[in-house]
């Protein structure tokens, strides 16, 4: 195997071992830390779905990187300790470890264009190629959305764990998380994948046990909880996995990395500007199918679809330009984020003509 | 290698999950297995999610909130003549239904026609139906009794099918999966709806598409089944097709149309029922009894009819009452008022007992409402016995005087209520004039258009 090509599939079965073999050893442990987890998600339905919900959501990345710190500082402690033992080791750090989930919003980000994108372009799908084959692409896109966001938002826990260990440069961190992220896509991958699986065997279940409770067994306000709190335990065990997990997965593909960085002089540097550069370049090509979405699409102008391909071309030609800006220490940054100010200007201009 | 140990509890829960979903989401087949080889449909292996039994409980929650909610704005059943319109159509597709899927035999079936104005209808499990006024309008089917075969009969297909039962099942399935997607990757609520309808979009709406094109198919049997015409089906999507802005009847548009929205493109609709029409006629032609409307009246019954009639004082009914359409049509074709009232009367009873005709739809609203021909014949002969009678929509006071249990006295204290309102009602004199102009402009079309005209100036 090329020593440069990321680490493959079956890393994820080693992963889970050792997860089940931690989980089996402190069982109490993790699933304070999932109820912790799962307690800050319960905070995302009380709030109202408008810009408090998009406050909510950017913090709970930061409250995440300190929960995952916390875990793997509790675990790394020669001996072992518990979560509070953990958090109190994270003295001094705790600040740098919640900006740390900083590097969250890109999955935040990413997730939401690729959402919001979806029908729109499966509709052009469906009157080039039939409504079958465009269910099957919304499907697939949707998948890939979901996996798009669930290794960006590894990237992030990655970046607050390389913060617990001890980095004290975000950047250096964010960008040792996301190079992780990349070495690991491949099993991260076939995680995402059995967790949807799961969940949709779940969800099925959740249905059929929904659809044959009578309303003589059970009605009214006892039957709304039940609607509201069935989907919790998929949601819990979800969450239990990935905190058995990600310790063991952290630990190689750090460990991979830096072995990388010994035998080729891949850095974090290189890391980034490569990134930059590969993102900008699919930005282009996302605009693109903005473009062409826009000339079959009928429920879009043309002229805001061009607009706003225009504005993608632009900010992925500003990335593209940026990325040496993102290889180098020193750079300053306006150098790294002016392709943002790019973005900003054309959502503004979209958002006026629309 | 790994022990893969933790293979073991992720194993126990799958196949757990599995044995639950094979348990309970039956897999069922509900069609009349004797088919009589006429069949257009044939009901396949599916999977529900849900039982009849929440579906059923559901659907009467939400049919009783829109009873309560029309009838409190008083638009329920309020117009008498469109009323009976829809239960004369609703009547034999139901006996169809419980004829080709005998479950559906203890369904409490019902009917109503609400005034919302909107174009809709719908058929909820358990054969609750609704009818909204708007669909009836003159713009839209009118009161053309195949072309709302047509639209009820695909409801029904929806409900004997049980597909509310399998979408409910299927959304919340969808829904389940896109919220413990959307918790997990921190969407918050505004994206998890978007994620829901997107999944819904992806996964459900083939589905849906699917079911709509079964709804068209054993609706199309249905109808004919019951005796209506399966080539007015075909004329009733393209009615309705047409109602559609032109830029949305682009081929384009219309396969991107039905990507997005829950039903097949009306071009595909039309193409299939086109090509499936000619194989329902056998059926319309050698469809049961159930709906004498549909039929002939078997002299038993015709017999019983007239008398029936003459019980009650429809043999009275006149149009010439109304002095300035007996006008307009006396100096259109240069007659005597005295004449043109003759030739107006002589043209209604021609065309009102005819299928479908106003007093067609009273009569079978008649028999309907009092329980039908055995009552029928009790209160008329009861009738016939009295000292002096008078019709009884004339006097209805004398139905205290008849020789009836409690119950029969009752029942024809309402179908006389109902009966004297249905041929009140502006709607039915409205439709006896334009069956009667219509006949009359066979030999006189000067005074069927001054007739027509003068309908069409009257609010």
């Amino acid at each position: 195997m090329s020593k440069t090509a990321a680490i493959p599939f079956s890393a994820g079965a080693l992963w889970a071992e050792k997860g089940w073999a931690l989980l089996r050893r402190r069982p109490f442990f993790f699933v304070f830390a999932a109820l912790a987890v799962l307690g800050l998600r319960w905070l995302f339905d009380f709030a109202p779905v408008d810009g408090a919900s998009a406050v909510v959501i950017a913090v709970s990345y930061l409250t995440d990187a300190l929960v995952v710190a916390t875990l793997w500082t509790a675990l790394d402690t020669p001996g072992g300790t518990g979560l509070w033992g953990g958090w109190r080791r994270l003295t001094g750090r705790r600040w740098r470890v919640a900006l740390s989930g900083l590097w969250g919003l890109p999955s935040a980000a990413l997730g939401y264009v690729m959402l919001a994108l979806s029908t729109t372009l499966a509709q052009p799908v469906s009157m080039a190629l039939g409504t079958r084959f465009a269910g099957w692409a919304l499907l697939a896109w949707i998948f890939l959305s979901g996996a798009v966001c669930c290794l960006l938002l590894f990237g992030a826990l990655f970046a607050a764990i390389d913060t617990a260990r001890g980095e004290t440069r975000l950047w250096t961190a964010g960008m040792r998380g996301m190079r992780a992220m990349v070495l690991g896509w491949r099993p991260l991958l076939a995680l995402w994948t059995a967790f949807v699986c799961g969940a949709a065997l779940v969800a099925l279940v959740s249905a059929t046990v929904l659809g044959h409770l009578g309303f003589d067994v059970i009605d009214g306000a006892d039957r709304d909880l039940l609607e509201y709190w069935i989907n919790w335990p998929a949601l819990f065990a979800a969450v239990l996995a990935l905190l058995c997990m990600i310790g063991p997965a952290a630990r190689q593909l750090f460990a991979t990395a830096e072995q990388r960085s010994l035998v080729d002089g891949q850095s974090e540097s290189t890391f980034g500007q490569m990134a930059a550069r590969r993102l900008g370049v699919a930005l282009m090509a996302l605009a693109t199918v903005f473009a062409l979405a826009g000339m079959f699409a009928i429920d879009m102008s043309l002229d805001l679809a061009l607009l706003g391909s225009a504005g993608l071309a632009t900010t992925g030609w500003a990335l593209n330009r940026s990325a040496p800006a993102w290889g180098n220490l020193d750079s300053s940054l306006w150098e790294r984020w002016n392709w943002v100010a790019a973005a900003a200007l054309w959502a503004a201009v979209v958002a006026g003509a629309a | 290698m790994a022990r893969r140990r933790w293979l073991w509890p992720v194993a126990a829960a799958v196949v757990c999950a599995l044995s639950i979903l094979a348990a309970f989401g039956p897999l069922e087949r509900n069609r009349r297995s004797d088919d009589d080889g006429h069949a257009l449909f044939a009901d396949g292996w599916r999977i529900r999610l849900a039982d009849d039994a929440v579906t059923e409980k559901m659907a009467a929650r939400e049919y009783a909130t829109h009873l309560r909610e029309y009838a409190d704005a008083g638009i329920l059943d309020n117009d008498l003549y469109l009323t009976e319109v829809v239960g004369s159509v609703a009547t034999p597709l139901i006996a169809a239904a419980r004829e080709l899927y005998p479950q559906t035999r203890d369904w409490p079936w019902e009917w109503h026609l609400a005034d919302t104005g909107e174009v809709n209808a719908w058929c909820l499990p358990g054969g609750r139906i609704m009818v909204l006024s708007g669909l009836l309008d003159d713009s839209v089917l009118g009161d053309d009794r195949d072309r709302l075969a047509t639209i009820l009969a695909h409801e029904v297909a929806h409900a004997v099918l049980h597909h509310s039962r399998e979408s409910v099942g299927h959304a919340w399935a969808a829904q389940g999966l896109a919220w413990t997607v959307a918790k997990s990757l921190k969407i918050g609520a505004m994206r998890e709806s978007r994620l829901t309808s997107a999944l819904k979009t992806a996964l459900l709406d083939p589905r849906t598409r699917a079911r709509e094109t079964e709804a068209d198919t054993l609706g199309l049997e249905l109808m004919a089944r019951a005796g209506f015409s399966p080539a007015k089906a075909v004329e009733t999507w393209e009615r309705m097709a047409e109602r559609q802005a032109p830029a949305a009847r682009t081929p384009t548009a219309q396969r991107a149309l039905a990507f997005l929205g829950d039903h097949p493109s009306d071009s595909e609709r039309l193409e299939r029922l086109r090509r499936l029409y000619p194989q329902a006629q056998p059926l319309a032609d050698s469809s049961q009894k159930w709906d004498w409307m549909t039929h002939a009246l078997d002299p038993e019954q015709s017999e019983a009819l007239s008398r029936a009639a003459n019980a009650f004082g429809l043999d009275r009914l006149t149009l010439a009452e109304d002095r300035k359409l007996v006008a307009a049509f006396a100096a259109a074709e240069h007659l005597s008022t005295a004449r043109a009232s003759s030739e107006i009367e002589q043209a209604m009873w021609e065309t009102a007992l005819d299928p479908g005709g106003a007093l067609q739809l009273g009569l079978s609203a008649m028999v309907h409402v009092i329980g039908g021909w055995d009552r029928l014949n009790r209160v008329e002969t009861a009738w016939s016995k009295l000292r002096h009678a008078k019709p009884l929509l004339e006097d209805p006071e004398q139905i205290k005087r008849l020789a009836l249990s409690e119950e029969d006295r009752a029942v024809t204290q309402t179908t006389i209520r109902r009966l004297a309102a249905y041929l009140a009602a502006p709607r039915t004199q409205r439709r006896l004039w334009r069956d009667a102009a219509e006949e009359l402009g066979k030999t006189m079309p000067k005074g069927r258009q001054a007739i027509l005209d003068r309908l069409e100036e009257a609010p």
